[in-house]
């Protein structure tokens, strides 16, 4: 089972839409299926823009 | 008169002088050019550390000596001062380290050649540091200006890492075994960070001396966990920092190097997926071009069948109706109805008579 996405890191999510736009990089798709990936690379890209403004690096003490 | 007391024997003599040393003078740093330096039995290092005036035997372990020394260098050495058994007056020391910039670069040039010998440094050996690395060890000192900037630059320009700090003296004699024991510590967490930073800002050799360490070094370059170092200024190149992964030229650099820009990496997604759109819309236009080409196809397919259809019913057409028997009377033709007995009635029918008519005689034709 596949992590929920608010548990993605930024850098998990970044790999997530590089994927999603390489299967459009195909050529070769369904246009309902490529509408439906579109929308999720829409919204993850809307995700990162979200976590790089609003998160903030956690420093810890060994 | 003499108001000696006690007659002593050598033995006794001597150890109670070294209990004097030992109590008034538990460790002394002695600064002094090194003469005589030689290596016994592969473990023991046996040099005198002179002045213009004065020299003193020196001993000490070859485990102690972290860097290479050679006559002629300038040095500063931690030692215990003691009488040996033979009555002579001797060193035991537990640490040296060059002084002065000859000092230190020579020393630097000899373990480089050294380390270099045994590949420490081969490009071979670095491996590539992660990409957006989500957990960093940094190892620094908190009162370093170097560290600061460091954070600052990591903090502006990424988010969301767990960066897990290691104070450590970046400085003096007790620098190196600090850091040394802060790669091991990070080496053997259960969750292990997927980089080390070594971070200190600029400073003198001297300052610098610590990183041309060689265990420091050799723990450096057998790091399970890759390393990148951001030591001194740009024109600073210690040892541990040709060891390591990676050599950043300072801390700030060595944090644009670790992470990207956020802004930068906002712009590219969203040209990306703008760009994303004009496939899309590409990938419609298309698809509407094929399907209209698809549909002329079919229809012009089916009007070829449609007029090779009506050719065909329009040929049957024409084959029935020279079949039809009007077309046979019009052409002069007649049909016959009746008997062929002599004196029998008989119908003869025309394309535009019907005739009644009786019959004569009959006879076969040849």
């Amino acid at each position: 089972m596949s992590k929920p996405k608010t548990d993605l890191t930024i850098k998990q999510k970044i790999e997530l839409l590089d994927n999603l736009l390489a299967w459009f990089g195909s050529g070769d798709f369904e246009i309902e299926l490529a509408l439906e990936k579109y929308q999720q690379a829409k919204q993850l890209s809307v995700e990162i823009n979200h976590d790089l403004e609003t998160k903030r690096n956690q420093i810890s003490e060994l | 008169m003499s108001q000696l007391t006690h007659i002593w024997h050598p033995n006794e003599l001597i150890t109670v002088l070294n209990q004097t040393l030992e109590f008034a003078y538990p460790i002394v740093e002695v600064e002094g050019e090194v003469a005589s330096f030689k290596v016994n039995q592969g473990k023991y290092v046996f040099f005198d550390i002179k002045d213009e005036t004065s020299s003193i035997n020196c001993f000490m372990m070859l485990f102690n000596l972290r860097q290479p020394i050679e006559d002629g260098m300038r040095v500063v050495i931690k030692a215990q001062p003691k009488i040996t058994t033979w009555g002579k007056f001797s060193l035991t020391v537990n640490s040296i380290r060059p002084v002065g910039e000859g000092s230190i670069a020579k020393a630097m040039q000899l373990l480089h050649a050294k380390l270099e010998h045994e590949g420490l440094f081969s490009e071979l050996r670095k491996r590539p540091l992660p990409v957006m690395p989500q957990r960093i060890a940094v190892i620094s000192s908190k009162q370093a200006a170097g560290y600061a900037d460091f954070m600052r630059i990591l903090n502006d320009r990424w988010a969301g890492m767990t960066i897990l700090f290691k104070q450590s003296l970046v400085q003096g004699d007790e620098a190196s075994d600090q850091i040394i024991k802060a790669i091991s510590d990070i080496n053997q967490l259960a969750e292990a960070p997927e980089l080390i930073v070594i971070i200190r800002g600029g400073g003198s050799k001297d300052d610098l001396a610590c990183f041309n360490d060689e265990k420091l070094v050799r723990v450096i370059a057998a790091s399970r966990i890759p390393i990148i170092t951001g030591i001194g200024h740009e024109i600073d190149t210690s040892l541990s920092d040709l060891a390591a992964d990676k050599m950043a030229a300072t801390p700030t650099h060595a944090a644009q190097t670790i992470v990207p820009e956020k802004q930068v990496v906002i712009k590219s997604l969203n040209e990306r997926i703008v760009s994303l759109v004009s496939v899309l819309n590409q990938y419609l236009a298309e698809l509407s071009r094929a399907t209209v080409q698809k549909l002329d196809y079919a229809k012009s397919q089916i009007m070829n069948q449609l007029q090779a259809l009506n050719q065909s019913t329009i040929s049957r057409q024409k084959l029935l109706e020279s079949y039809n028997p009007l077309r046979i009377l019009e052409q002069g033709y007649s049909l016959l109805r009746g008997s062929l007995k002599v004196g029998s009635l008989i119908e003869v029918e025309t394309s535009k008579q019907l005739i009644k008519a009786e019959v004569k005689s009959v006879q076969a034709k040849n």
